[in-house]
């Protein structure tokens, strides 16, 4: 039996964090597969709303992790993925009128980086998690969480070394008209 | 540190939405105690959300107790005029669903076929699928008594001759393995061939939870006492909207709720009328021209287009305009691929026993 204060609390849930989670959906399957991410995140959610923390977000990116895991095939999900790394360097350079922008450099460093080191970098930078929060939503302890993402800092300092030349070439080889669809 | 703050900056604006969908549609997903879901039973459906998602929870069907069982309603060509609005076609579609009894039941039973495209096939060349439930609701009515539903498996078939070559190159398989939750075979798959006849209980839903209107559940008195009025029906809405924090977008809501009226819930003709009537004057919907359903019924179909990301999507209802009745929803990906639908297939309300287990 559905209460009213069900449904309440569940839109101010919604209300507070469709668009977080919409966010951490594009960066972990990319915008093709957001949305279906995000309605089944939400719909665990409604379901097991008492379950919900008062602090919801960490737990609704949990969700929305097992739901990325779970629903989609590796190829299809690593496809969108790639198509949506594309997508952010083409983005930033069509930002300005000639030559590559730093954040272009930084997308395309972080697009060459294993997933779960992009996830870590991304989840304290993009989706305003404490690192406390960003450790509870991959599932281990705050301390592992620190080690892993010093690890991959250094690997995206690398790579940004790398990158102003694969920026460069994303902007010959990617028409922005691609990624407008 | 500085790493971080560069990190931050160049965060993409794709990963903020264009858009935000009605909580409403997630709220009118089922709430069983999740424990006895079965996971492969959760992938099969996954594609299927809102559709099958409607049933358990109850959301109905179409229109008046003299639908036609089987067969293309068409035959009953009017001397009216052929609508040439959204605008029109519903106000017509309120005029015939005027007609016709409601009557009162120990079951509203609602014979229903929900379709889903899911992607198969080699990592190279995916192609499409559509795959097909028949879904003959119980919903109960009076306190004690637990909805059901008659379920089939009514097999999946390439969605379009592109998929149906690529089918081919893919050695005509007759079912796809569905993958597991670590993205391996489950050792399940999908069956091209119909499957047999199944009851499944609607765990928790019953006479007080099966029908939902506005985000929340109604119960048949309720449904009873709408206003059969357009407008008095859009304040009811509108209020309900607001009791539950629902601000935007307006038009939407009111259109998907309509669209549950008309087409899902026991309410009188004249309620009925009163919706499609609410229909006719929202901004953003369109008339298509004829349609015919994936059961081959034609009809006219109205569409409501909204902007979400990677284009534009279609939400599709499609009206026999000799009976005014709804006769299926149809969704349309950016792609303009269908990528669900909803038929009713006549409905109304039975007093006898169950199908049982």
């Amino acid at each position: 039996v559905t209460d009213p204060d069900d449904a309440r609390r569940f839109t101010a849930i919604y209300d507070a964090h469709h668009a977080q989670v919409y966010a951490y959906a594009v960066s972990r399957a990319g915008r093709q597969l957001a949305d279906d991410v995000v309605s089944d995140t939400f719909v665990v959610a409604w379901r097991k709303l008492h379950a919900v923390p008062e602090a919801a977000l960490p737990w609704l990116l949990g969700v929305a992790r097992n739901v990325v895991r779970e629903r989609y095939r590796d190829e299809a999900r690593q496809a969108s993925l790639a198509a949506e790394l594309r997508a952010w360097v083409a983005e930033a350079n069509a930002d300005v009128a000639d030559g590559v922008t730093e954040r272009a450099v930084v997308l395309a460093a972080l697009a060459t980086l294993r997933d779960d080191d992009r996830e870590l970098l991304t989840l304290m930078a993009w989706h305003d998690l404490s690192a406390r929060d960003a450790a509870r939503v991959v599932g281990c302890s705050t301390a592992t969480f620190f080690v892993r993402l010093h690890r991959a800092r250094k690997r995206l300092q690398e790579a940004m070394t790398g990158a102003n030349e694969v920026a460069r070439r994303s902007r010959m080889s990617f028409s922005t008209e691609e990624f407008s669809k | 540190v500085n790493l971080q703050k560069k990190l931050g900056d160049a965060r993409p604006r794709r990963l903020d939405p264009t858009h935000r969908p009605d909580p409403a549609v997630i709220m009118a997903q089922p709430r069983q105690t999740d424990t006895v879901r079965r996971p492969v039973r959760r992938l099969i459906l996954a594609g299927l959300v809102p559709a099958v998602a409607m049933v358990a929870a109850g959301a109905v069907f179409l229109s008046t107790q003299t639908a036609p069982e089987n067969g293309p309603t068409t035959a009953h060509t009017t001397k009216t005029e052929v609508p040439k609005s959204a605008h029109e076609l519903l106000l017509v579609a309120a005029e015939r669903s005027e007609s016709g009894t409601a009557t009162s039941g120990r079951y509203w039973v609602l014979p229903t076929e929900f379709g889903s495209q899911l992607e198969v096939g080699p990592p190279e060349r995916r192609y499409h699928i559509m795959i097909r439930t028949s879904m003959e609701m119980w919903l109960a009515t009076r306190p004690g008594d637990e909805s059901l539903g008659v379920e089939q498996n009514l097999g999946a078939e390439p969605a379009s001759p592109e998929d149906e070559a690529a089918w081919r190159a893919d050695g005509s398989p007759t079912r796809w393995p569905i993958p597991g939750p670590d993205g391996t075979p489950s050792g399940k798959f999908y069956e091209a061939a119909p499957g047999p006849k199944g009851i499944r209980p609607f765990e928790n839903h019953g006479a007080t939870n099966n029908f939902l209107l506005g985000g929340n559940p109604v119960t048949l008195t309720e449904l009873a006492a709408l206003p059969t009025d357009a407008a008095g029906l859009k304040a009811w809405l509108l209020n309900r909207f607001q009791q539950l924090g629902i601000q935007e977008p307006r038009d939407y809501s009111l259109f998907w709720n309509g669209k549950s009226l008309v087409m899902d819930l026991p309410v009188t003709p004249a309620v009925r009328a009163a919706a499609y009537r609410m229909m006719a004057d929202l901004t953003g919907v369109t008339l298509l021209g004829n349609a015919i359903d994936q059961r081959g019924r034609s009809g006219m179909a109205v569409a409501y287009t909204h902007d979400g990301d990677g284009g534009t999507s279609e939400f599709r209802l499609i009206i026999d305009p000799a009976t005014g009745q709804a006769l299926a929803e149809e969704t349309r990906n950016s792609a303009g691929e269908l990528a669900r639908y909803t038929l009713v297939n006549g409905m109304g309300f039975r007093d006898e026993e169950p199908p049982i287990a």
